[in-house]
This record gives structure tokens, C-alpha cells and sequence, in this order.
């Protein structure tokens, strides 16, 4: 199969005036292409640091080395130009509070349009149109209605399915979703899971879906890689996790699961 | 918008900013006299039915030059504000966003701008220019941009830590997009509120440069000019002091009501 990302010895430090914060401590990692593939790990154990590295979103105290290859370029040594070609048109991101990452000050529909404008070069016009088939993609009820909205008007659900309409709108290879749904309830977890599934068959999407529950891995992932203090603990097919784990600390997870 | 005019405060600065702004682009219709004609038969008359406001010594409309004189002045404290303002977005910005060394130099020559008293640096330069409207926007305008530039250097400066701002990233936009449409739409509150309450101080330093004979020029008729030229006969034409005077003090006031209205709306404090 394919490797559509290849993360080579990754290392992520932050250097502040008082500190040096070494958040990830040399990680290899891939994923194919058409994959899901499961990052897991515990509550600081470095997994937003690590995909927000991937197109150098980090603030500039980080210090990144290592190499993340994608589509046969380095990521990490590409010029910022080149690589907000990259950002939103072949890798696209979607985060744990949809709300807070959707600016208050405009429309929905302004900011679903606004990567489109700007990556594929559509008139105002067209972008609406594109805009409102991609809500209606990911099933947002009366979807030409919602694009008059703001942020603050929808729920914290369908402005996660807004983000991933966003994420989504110039057709990426890669969507990385940190953490889709630890903010939102349960009955609307499993509508949005059901929604990026049914994604990655229709579009052909490869997902690095993190999270630290290991039951949302069980339902999508293909493959799982658990991560602790930074290091990557171990990696392989979903079966071999939840059956047959290496780790002791894949071990510990998987009991915590059982146990809720 | 319905939140803003909820405000008291707002309503009341706003309906005193829009009465004098209707006198001001409405001045031809208003009054049926020339600012500038003199009549010197008609010389200092009380106010009356012909004369609302009275006339100055040269016979000249009192009423008539006060709306016109709210032409100039307010038109001096939009554009002097438009500067100010155009120049500490830019500057703010930039400083807010990049940090480093741009930040460092910015905030230096903001802070050795901050040292000189602006009134006496005022006078000085347009001692060396000719006093004419044009000039006196602009140099007040080139004196003034300091506060709004340390304001949304500090607004750029929390609104980038925020998470929308990272998604924006995350969608390959670019550095200036991010700031344009993004950072600076984001920080618009306080801006308005500063260039609210900078109107009203603008309008105050245009008066006081005419009233010392640097600002406009006479004929053209300003609130500044009104007054010194009314101290002359202080004693006899009373109409002639108070009127330009209560027209500059509900200027300000309105101008004053309305940003401090918009601060409490836009709950913000500085
Ligand atoms: N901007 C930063 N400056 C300094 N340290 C940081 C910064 N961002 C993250 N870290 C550190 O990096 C480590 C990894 O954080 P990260 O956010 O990747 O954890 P996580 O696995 O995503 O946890 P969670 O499940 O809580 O989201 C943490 O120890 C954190 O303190
Ligand atoms: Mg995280």
C-alpha cells in the first residue's frame, strides 16, 4: 500500500525565555493511503503537539526536527508559502471545540466560502454554491439557511459539522481530526463518527483520527498507534490492540475502557 | 446592532453627533445667508427672528457660520481620526503580529512619540507650514495614532493565541489574509471606541489651534476662529462667545457620550 505520510524521527521541544519543554521525543509514523489510523494516548502525552507539527502550526517557541513526508516533499523544510498551498487544499484539520475554532465575526457560509476563494480561485458566487452542497454533504439540516448563521447560533454538533464541511471543501488526501468529538455528547458522537466514515469511503480520505478513547479507535480505525510522554508505545492493526497488545500500557488503556 | 442602541449613553452621544452632522452636510439648505458675506449695516444685532443667533461685528450671520463652522470642524475630526486611526491599525498590527524586532522598534518610537507634549509639537510644525484646513488634519492626524496603535497591538496580540486564528492557519491562509480579514475585523470594538473619543479631541485641538490663530484661516468660518475673533467685543455681543462655545462643548460631549457608550457596549476597558 501506499504511504501517504511518512513521519520520520519526529522530535517537538518548546523553548521558552525560562524553559525547554520536550513534548515529543523522536516518533516514526505513517499513514496509507484510503487510512484511519488511531493515534491514542493519554492526556499530555503529546498528540495535538504532534499533529498540529505536521504543517508547522505550532507557535514559533516550537522547535521541530525530524521529516514529514508528504506526496514526496518535506513538510517541515517547506517555505510557509508552499505550504499554505498545502494547508486546507491537501491536508485539512478539524479540532476538539468546533465552536472556538470558528471565527465569531462571520458567517458561516463567509468562512466555508473563504478557503474556496482562496485555494481554487472561485468567484463569491460559486463559492456559496460549493459551500452549500458541502453542508448538505456532511447533513446539515436546511443547509442554505444555516449559511446566514454565526457561530454562536448553532450547537457545538453542527458547528463541528461545520469545520469538517470547511476542512473538507477543497477536497484534501488527508484530514487530521483531533479529538472530533470528546466536546460534544454522545448521541451526536456517533452521528459525527458516522459522518466521517462515510466520508473517507465517499471522498477517499485518509484520517489521522486522535482521541483518548479507545472506543471510537474500535469503531473507525484501521490501525492504532498509543502514544505516552511523547514516544510512540506501540503500533499496529486495530485487531492485534484490542486482542493481543504488546504494551503494558496499552494494556492499562484498554482497562480503562472495559471498566467504563 | 439593537445591543448598541440599547446602550443610553450611545443613543444620547449619537442623536448630538447626528444633529450636528445633519447641520453640517445640510448647511447650504439650513440658512439662507453666506458665511462670508459682510454686511456691515447689520453689524453685531442681537439674536432675533432674521438672525436666530445674532451677527458679528462685520454684520455676518452668526448661525450660518456655526453651521458651516461644523462643516469644517467635524470634517477635521473624521479625517485627523481616519489618519490616526489608518496609521495605528497598520502599525499596531504589524507590531502584534510579528513581534521581534518590528514590535521593539514600533513600540520605541511609539513610546518617544508619547514623550513629546503633542500640543507644543503641534504648534511647532505648523508654525513651519502655512495653517490651512488641509494641514491641520494632517499633522494632527500624524500626532495622534500612538494610543490606537499600543490599543490593537494589544488586541492582535491575544486575538492570535485564539483557536480560530489557528484554524485559519490550518486552512493555508496567508499571513496578510489572517490579519485583514481576520485579526483587524476581530478587533474593530475598540478601535471605534478610541476613534469615537478621538473625534471629540480632535475637534477640541482644532479649536484651540484656530483660537491661536494657527488653525483656520479666516474668512472660513471655525469654531476656534469664531471665538477669537468675539473677544473683542466680549462685553457687548455676548451671542458671539457662547454660541461657538456650547456648539464645541455638545460636540464633544455627543462625540464623548457615544464612545464611552460603545465602550460599555463592547465591554471593554482601557
Ligand atoms: N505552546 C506550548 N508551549 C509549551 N509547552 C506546550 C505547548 N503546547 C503543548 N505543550 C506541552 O506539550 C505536551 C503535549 O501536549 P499535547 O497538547 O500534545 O497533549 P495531548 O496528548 O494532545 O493531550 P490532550 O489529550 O489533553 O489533548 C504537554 O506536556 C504540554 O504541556
Ligand atoms: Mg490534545
Amino acid at each position: 500500500m501506499d504511504r501517504l505520510l511518512d513521519i520520520k524521527n519526529l522530535k517537538i521541544s518548546f523553548n521558552n525565555d525560562f524553559s525547554l519543554t520536550e513534548a515529543v521525543n523522536g516518533i516514526d509514523l505513517y499513514i496509507n493511503d484510503k487510512e484511519i489510523l488511531g493515534l491514542a494516548g493519554e492526556s499530555g502525552s503529546g498528540k495535538s503537539v504532534t499533529a498540529l507539527s505536521l504543517t508547522r502550526l505550532l507557535p514559533s517557541t516550537a522547535v521541530i526536527s525530524g521529516s514529514v513526508i508528504f506526496q514526496g516533499q518535506d513538510l517541515l523544510k517547506l517555505k510557509t508559502g508552499r505550504l499554505n498551498k498545502i494547508r486546507g487544499s491537501k491536508i485539512g484539520y478539524i479540532f476538539q471545540e468546533p465552536t472556538s475554532f470558528l471565527n465569531p465575526v462571520f458567517s458561516i457560509g463567509f468562512q466555508i466560502s473563504e478557503a474556496l476563494i482562496f485555494h481554487q480561485g472561485l468567484t463569491k458566487k460559486q463559492a456559496f454554491d460549493v459551500s452549500v452542497g458541502l453542508l448538505e454533504q456532511v447533513h446539515m439540516p436546511r443547509a442554505k439557511e444555516q449559511m446566514y448563521k454565526y457561530p454562536h447560533q448553532l450547537s457545538g454538533g453542527m458547528n463541528q459539522r461545520v469545520m469538517i464541511a470547511m476542512a473538507l471543501a477543497c477536497r484534501p488526501k488527508l484530514l487530521i481530526a483531533d479529538e472530533p468529538t470528546t466536546a460534544l455528547d454522545v448521541t451526536i458522537e456517533s452521528g459525527i463518527l458516522a459522518l466521517l466514515e462515510e466520508l473517507r469511503s465517499t471522498l477517499g480520505l485518509s484520517v489521522l483520527l486522535i482521541s483518548h478513547d479507545l472506543s471510537i479507535m474500535q469503531r473507525l480505525a484501521e490501525r492504532i498507534a498509543v502514544m505516552k510522554d511523547g514516544l510512540i508505545v506501540e503500533c499496529a492493526g486495530k485487531d492485534k490492540i484490542f486482542k493481543n497488545p504488546e504494551a503494558d500500557y496499552t494494556k492499562m488503556l484498554l482497562d480503562s475502557v472495559i471498566k467504563l | 446592532m439593537k445591543k448598541v442602541f440599547r446602550n443610553k449613553l450611545v443613543v444620547v452621544g449619537f442623536v448630538i453627533v447626528f444633529l450636528f452632522l445633519v447641520l453640517a452636510v445640510f448647511a447650504q439648505i439650513i440658512t439662507k445667508y453666506d458665511p462670508t458675506a459682510i454686511v456691515v449695516e447689520d453689524a453685531l444685532l442681537a439674536p432675533s427672528a432674521d438672525h436666530w443667533l445674532g451677527t458679528d461685528q462685520l454684520g455676518r450671520d452668526v448661525f450660518t457660520r456655526l453651521v458651516f463652522g461644523a462643516r469644517i470642524s467635524l470634517s477635521v475630526g473624521f479625517i485627523a481620526v481616519g489618519i490616526a486611526t489608518l496609521i495605528g491599525v497598520i502599525l499596531g498590527s504589524i507590531a502584534g503580529y510579528y513581534r521581534g524586532w518590528l514590535d521593539s522598534a514600533i513600540m520605541r518610537f511609539v513610546d518617544i512619540m508619547l514623550c513629546f507634549p503633542v500640543f507644543f509639537l503641534l504648534l511647532a510644525v505648523i508654525a513651519f507650514l502655512e495653517p490651512s484646513i488641509f494641514n491641520i488634519m494632517i499633522v494632527i492626524g500624524l500626532t495622534s495614532w500612538m494610543g490606537v496603535t499600543r490599543l490593537i497591538r494589544a488586541e492582535i496580540l491575544s486575538l492570535k493565541e485564539r483557536e480560530f486564528i489557528l484554524a485559519e492557519h490550518a486552512l493555508g491562509a496567508s499571513s496578510a489574509r489572517v490579519i485583514l480579514r481576520h485579526l483587524i475585523p476581530n478587533s474593530i470594538g475598540p478601535v471605534l471606541v478610541s476613534a469615537t473619543l478621538g473625534v471629540g479631541a480632535a475637534i477640541l485641538v482644532e479649536s484651540s489651534l484656530s483660537f491661536l490663530g494657527l488653525g483656520v484661516q479666516p474668512p472660513t468660518p471655525s469654531w476656534g476662529n469664531m471665538l477669537i475673533e468675539a473677544k473683542a467685543t466680549l462685553g457687548v455681543a455676548w451671542w458671539l462667545t457662547v454660541f461657538p462655545g456650547v456648539a464645541i462643548l455638545f460636540t464633544i460631549l455627543g462625540f464623548n457620550l457615544l464612545g464611552e457608550g460603545l465602550r460599555e457596549v463592547f465591554g471593554y476597558n482601557g
